[in-house]
């Protein structure tokens, strides 16, 4: 009896609990965070613990189908839990909007549920805080959602960090010819910035090999604008309209970002591609110095909505405050006020004293 | 706030036999390092790398976890960590071969049809049969595979094999070579998108065998 309820100790993977302190650090962050968030206009929504499997299987990859918590209810349908929190919103929101309440701004801060290998377990995220922007699809909506991470990441009081952007847009112009087999391996080659690996994936689609290297040295680019610019023109000859388009695009953005927010904190990185299935256009990542993964990501994705009612872009991010609410920096600020004990020889002296100390803003306890 | 200050770049080394060629090419390339005694942290004269020395199969968990943001570390180790890296540089030593390799005298008729294999790399094996449809049985081994055969654990092996003398002194041949084994440097993605311009000034003085080094190229990719 003693060795089964010792195996049950272990929490399952896929979820956890954090306590007191680091539970009170967390409720003040996502606090302070959603904070800002109403400020620039986004209400807060939330979405089920679990929905029907099928109505999601169409977006999923075979690895993200894989990481999800499937059950089934009491009537026999097939439910999974919520992996994602963007495509369940996906889904309530393509429900209950019309087209005359867009654009919509909301925002959300729910766990997630998936699973993860136990060697991963300090890659694993079960939080998400975001945003999406739900309507318009220009450059105003992708820059606005860019500068609030920005400015999320530095209300929080985050270290050094540098937000990297590129486009799904861009490799869907440079590799229309690929299905979703060959598009999910050139994906993979070039978020792995794994050059040799793309070479091989466009020998086998046909693709010339000077375009080839164009698009090696294309998408492997980090850097500014005037770089990017000057990469592109000595590709022109290689490169397609559509593809040309996309860099325009992308400097304008990163043009307009810059002359908004001096702090130096965007690069254009065209081996962001994007992470999720039903990322259509601008994506980027948020890379925090120290840190062994990614804090924030998010783009655009226009066709997502569409699927469940609403035909409508969207763009969005979400953060992972787990990962940032350890850092020194960001603990000293949400660190827990240390509570006094009330003086007092009576109960009513007592609660009394603590009132007093409470108003002028200390912790009290009875 | 960004705006990184200049630290020296985080490498995980192996312990073993690739320690040495690593010491030449980094001498080489100006950044010469000594481990003193014990230690296993050691920083270059001008304090453009800090070096941790860990044992081989632990590389890559140094760098998945961001403590050492690069690592250098064999196709065998890689492949086993499950973990996704980016491959900046194959070093130009070490490369070995990846076989499967069984008794002489071992008929095949005695497979019927389904291989069992003794290794080290068990996800390695259990990926590469599968993908061809090939039936097999895993069984971990830590250390001394080629024993496996000759005690009747299991009728093959699948080892690393450089001169193939191990091979030939435990009387079993190679019957395939599986893949090519080479030796990468490697990074932490993070931590190569946030140190990217160090980085690449890095791995152009390896390539170059440079000991100057070159100013970092701010826009390179």
């Amino acid at each position: 009896m003693v060795l089964n309820r010792r195996g049950y100790l272990q929490i399952p993977q896929g979820t956890e609990g954090f306590y007191l302190d680091e539970a009170y650090r967390h409720k003040k962050l996502t606090a302070e965070v959603e904070q800002l968030l109403y400020l620039w206009g986004y209400l807060p929504v939330q979405t089920p613990v679990f929905d029907y499997y099928d109505a999601y299987a169409a977006l999923l990859s075979e690895d993200e189908a894989r990481k999800i918590y499937r059950l089934i209810d009491r009537d026999g349908d097939l439910l999974m839990l919520r992996s994602d929190v963007t495509l369940f919103l996906a889904k309530q929101m393509g429900m209950i909007l019309r087209r005359d309440d867009l654009p919509m701004r909301v925002c959300y801060a729910d766990t997630i549920l998936r699973h993860q290998n136990r060697e991963d377990i300090s890659k694993n995220e079960f939080f998400q805080t975001g945003v999406e922007l739900i309507g318009p699809d220009t450059l105003d909506a992708d820059l606005e959602v860019i500068l609030l991470l920005r400015r999320t990441l530095q209300q929080i009081g985050a270290p050094l960090y540098y937000i990297h952007i590129g486009s799904r847009a861009l490799f869907n112009a440079g590799f229309d010819q690929a299905d979703a087999a060959v598009g999910a391996r050139l994906r993979r080659a070039i978020v792995l910035r794994d050059m040799q690996e793309l070479s091989a994936e466009c020998t086998q689609l046909g693709i010339s090999t000077a375009r080839s290297r164009a698009l090696q040295q294309l998408f492997s680019y980090i850097g500014d604008a005037t770089g990017l610019s000057v990469l592109a023109n000595s590709l022109r000859s290689e490169l397609q309209a559509a593809e040309l388009r996309q860099i325009e695009r992308l400097q304008q953005l990163y043009n307009t970002l810059n002359e908004a927010d001096d702090s130096g904190s965007y690069r254009i990185d065209l081996s962001e591609i994007g992470s999720q299935s039903y990322h259509t256009g601008i994506v980027f990542q948020a890379y925090v110095d120290g840190l062994d993964a990614s804090v924030a990501a998010g783009g655009r994705y226009d066709r997502l909505y569409g699927r469940f009612g609403l035909d409508t872009p969207a763009v969005g991010f979400s953060i992972m405050l787990r990962k940032l609410q350890d850092d020194a920096a960001v603990d000293a600020r949400f660190t827990p006020q240390i509570s006094e004990a009330a003086t007092g020889r009576t109960f009513v002296q007592r609660f009394r004293d603590a009132e007093a100390r409470r108003r002028a803003g200390g912790s009290a306890t009875l | 706030m960004s705006g990184a200050q200049r630290h020296p770049l985080t490498i995980a080394l192996p312990k073993g036999r690739l320690h040495d060629r690593i010491h030449e090419l980094f001498a080489r390339c100006g950044l010469a390092f000594e481990f003193e005694s014990r230690k296993l942290v050691a920083e270059d004269r001008e304090g453009s790398v800090r070096l941790m020395l860990v044992k081989n199969s632990d590389v890559p968990v140094y760098v998945n976890h961001g403590i050492a943001g690069l690592g250098v570390c064999g196709d065998d180790v890689l492949y086993e960590s499950g973990f996704d890296y980016f491959r900046l540089m194959t070093l130009p030593f070490g490369s070995t071969r990846m076989c499967l390799a069984g008794r002489r005298d071992h008929d095949p008729q005695q497979d019927h049809g389904r291989l069992k294999v003794a290794t080290k790399f068990t996800r390695f094996a259990h990926d590469f049969f599968h993908q061809r449809g090939i039936p097999v049985e895993v069984i971990k081994l830590g250390g001394s595979v080629e024993l496996a055969p000759l005690l009747g654990l299991a009728p093959y092996i699948v080892d690393l094999v450089e001169t193939g003398s191990t091979l030939t002194a435990n009387d079993l041949v190679v019957n395939e070579e599986l893949t090519q084994i080479q030796v990468h440097l490697i990074s932490n993605p993070a931590y190569y998108k946030f140190h990217y311009a160090q980085v690449n000034a890095l791995v152009r003085r390896l390539q170059n065998q440079d000991p100057q080094g070159d100013a970092d190229e701010p826009t390179a990719g």
